[in-house]
């Protein structure tokens, strides 16, 4: 990235001060929120889990390289020695921290990262995908206190793979090649290889935690659920696996107690810890979400790397499938993909209905429902949209909306 | 059989007695914070009008924002499937779209011709499109819900007013003042800048053939005047347009 500090004016750097002393009176452990949903949890393994997320446990004997978004390939960042940390933040208290970075109607996402970037957690450097235009922006934004430990990827927003796979691909190779220069590293093939067989065993696991939770209603709760994606973002893939293989055994051999109403598919924006809100709500209407689409979770977890060519060029290339094909990501073009993806999941787990979460001000999210609507109520598909923010003041509003499209389905 | 539906709204509690699908007693009252409290109220002042006594009621439904708060209840259901029901049977048991501006929300659902729901739109969290923001609107004019409305319908020249929002609403209708413009043709403006954000709602369906008219709203003849202007449809207020959730929740089978 280039740097811009030369331009930054007193302005900023005082904000920038005013803000690492603020952050000393955040607690970023979220202790009550932990406990919140630890308590509705009837699963051992889940223990752990949620402990890795509250110490936020991740490897700092690697450097660190901090990133946004489903659509960075974390095999090279861990092929070059590196631990990969995906940093998407939704935290209430975070956006309010970024409110003094970036004022205005913008994302709260692109706010809760700048006041997540607070932490403690030493970043050595940060990756940026050109997604949406909040986090291309972001990368201008967050240069002055990153300086050279900033690095924008420009993947192309068109994820049709057959039009464009060289392009991305390109994106990809460069960025390879940034990192082995930045890390002093040359990852040998076989290396390379042996990352994507982790991330592959990773996706297994969760295929097969994400087809029994669709199976059998009740099976694990959407908090737990989340919470076990969520900790993918800080634990090395070999170590989440075996933490959700347990689960799984655990899941297997557990008799479900509790009766849920409806059975749900949830899409639309991500849902990161700590903001489990439209999770609660959901929750509390004794909804099961039987299955999602979410990229904070199933897209971040779902696919394999398929690997035809065992060389460099190969593997990378097979990367860039794994990461573009299945994108459901509204910031590209294929609203198709969504599509399919939501009607093969309402067909193969029998759901009664499509639960969509905008995220206010997330502008590409929003944009897609009128055509979801349109296509979902010819396929005779409910569709209930909840339209929210961070904050808490509209629960009881959203639950009615809830509760009446349940009703609705009766 | 007897039964009682109970609206909980956020402005208004409303209570009806019902047998075999006839209103015996109404009541209305403001919905205090003490929420029990106007139940109490509204129930015994419909249980008087309706000549019976409270345990002859073998079934009590509560609906609205403060349902759940309603002990008394054996059932809940949320105020969206309520006004379908009432809408439904006032409506003449036909397919339909039901508005019921209220006082915190305004919402639009659809009815097919069994009453079911199958769909509804809601307002955002904030005021505009809704009752609140009428009597806001009518208290910087100075004036009560009825003279609004009656100044609105004098209005030979409405001017167009942008903000929805009811903060902004509220300086803009403040510097018009200033800036010496009638009150009727702000006042007319305003009813047509809700009715705009309505309609907007209502254009989201596909069948708009039968519209009724419920809630609060439906009482003010401004409101009706530039819904139906806007929506280029007659819409037909329903019969007790304030009542017809709490006998809808009265009503669901
Ligand atoms: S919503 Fe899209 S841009 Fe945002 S993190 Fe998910 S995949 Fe990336
Ligand atoms: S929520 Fe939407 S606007 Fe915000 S960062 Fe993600 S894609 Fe961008």
């Amino acid at each position: 990235m280039k740097r811009y500090n030369t331009f930054i004016g007193q302005q900023y750097l005082k904000i920038l001060k005013y803000l690492t002393d603020k952050r000393k009176n955040i607690s970023f452990d979220y202790k009550n929120e932990i406990e919140k949903y630890r308590k509705a949890s009837d699963l051992k393994t889940m223990n752990y889990l949620y402990e890795v997320i509250s110490k936020k446990k991740i490897n700092i004997d690697k450097p660190i390289v901090g990133y946004f978004c489903k659509t960075i390939p974390e095999e090279i960042i861990i092929a070059v020695g590196a631990t990969p940390l995906r940093l998407c933040n939704q935290d209430i208290y975070c956006a309010e921290i970024g409110e003094e970075i970036i004022p205005g109607d913008i994302c709260p996402v692109i706010k809760a990262i700048c006041g997540y970037l607070q932490n403690d957690i030493k970043i050595d450097l940060l990756v940026i995908p050109a997604t949406c235009d909040g986090k291309t922006k972001l990368a201008e934004i967050l240069t002055p206190i990153f300086n050279d430990r900033i690095y924008f990827i420009d993947i192309p927003r068109n994820s049709d793979y057959i039009e464009n796979i060289d392009l991305w691909e390109s994106a990809y190779l460069k960025f390879y090649d940034y990192l082995k220069n930045r890390f002093k590293a040359k990852p040998s093939r076989k290396e390379l290889l042996s990352v994507c067989k982790m991330t592959n065993k990773r996706t297994e696991i969760f295929r097969k935690i994400y087809q029994l939770r669709g199976e059998k209603t009740g099976i694990i709760n959407s908090f737990d659920y989340f919470i076990l994606t969520s900790a993918s973002f800080y634990l090395s893939p070999s170590d989440w696996s075996e933490h959700a293989e347990i689960l799984y055994k655990e899941l297997l051999g557990k008799v479900v107690k509790q009766n849920y109403r409806k059975r749900i598919l949830l899409a639309g924006s991500p849902i990161i810890f700590p903001n489990f809100k439209i999770l609660e709500i959901i929750e509390d209407s004794n909804c099961y979400i039987a299955s999602d689409i979410l990229c904070s979770g199933y897209g971040h977890l779902f696919d394999p790397v398929k690997i035809d060519e065992e060389t460099e060029l190969g593997i990378i290339r097979a990367l860039t499938l794994k990461y573009i094909a299945p994108n459901l990501c509204p910031c590209f073009l294929g609203i198709d993909k969504l599509l399919n993806a939501i009607l093969e999941n309402m067909d193969k787990y029998t759901l009664d209905g499509v639960v969509y979460y905008n995220l206010r001000l997330c502008n590409v999210f929003e944009i897609e429902i009128p055509i979801l609507k349109d296509i979902l109520k010819n396929k005779g598909i409910p569709l209930l949209v909840l339209k929210t923010d961070f904050s808490r003041e509209d629960i009881g509003q959203l639950k009615t909306r809830l509760e009446a499209f349940i009703e609705m389905l009766k | 059989m007897i039964k009682a539906g109970i609206d909980i709204g956020s402005v208004t509690t409303k209570c009806v007695i019902v047998k075999d699908g006839v209103i015996f007693g109404k009541a209305i009252t403001k919905t205090p914070l003490n929420i029990e409290k106007a139940i109490d109220n509204v129930l015994q002042k419909a249980i008087e009008e309706a000549g019976i006594k409270e345990e002859e009621i073998k079934e009590f439904v509560s609906t609205g924002y403060g349902r759940k708060q309603c002990k008394k209840a054996n059932r809940f259901i949320t105020e969206i499937s309520a006004v379908a029901k009432g809408g439904h049977i006032f409506g003449g048991k036909k397919s339909c779209l039901i508005i019921d501006v209220g006082g915190q929300d305004t919402k639009v659902v659809e009815v097919n011709d069994r009453g079911l729901v199958t769909g509804f739109l809601m307002n955002d969290k904030c005021a505009a499109g809704t009752g609140r923001f009428i009597e806001i609107m009518s208290n910087i004019l100075e004036t009560d819900i009825n003279g609004f409305s009656s100044l609105a319908m004098s209005s030979k020249n409405p001017i167009k007013i942008n903000s929805t929002c009811s903060v902004f609403a509220e300086s803009e209708v403040i510097s018009l003042i200033t800036s010496l413009t009638p009150r009727e043709d702000i006042a007319a403006g305003l009813f047509n800048s809700i009715a705009l954000r309505i309609t907007t709602m209502v254009r989201q369906f596909k069948n708009i053939d039968r519209i009724l008219f419920c809630g609060g709203g439906a009482k003010i003849p401004a409101l009706k005047y530039y819904l139906e202007k806007n929506i280029e449809k007659e819409l037909f207020v329903l019969h007790e347009p304030q009542f017809v959730s709490a006998y809808g929740a009265a009503m669901i089978e």
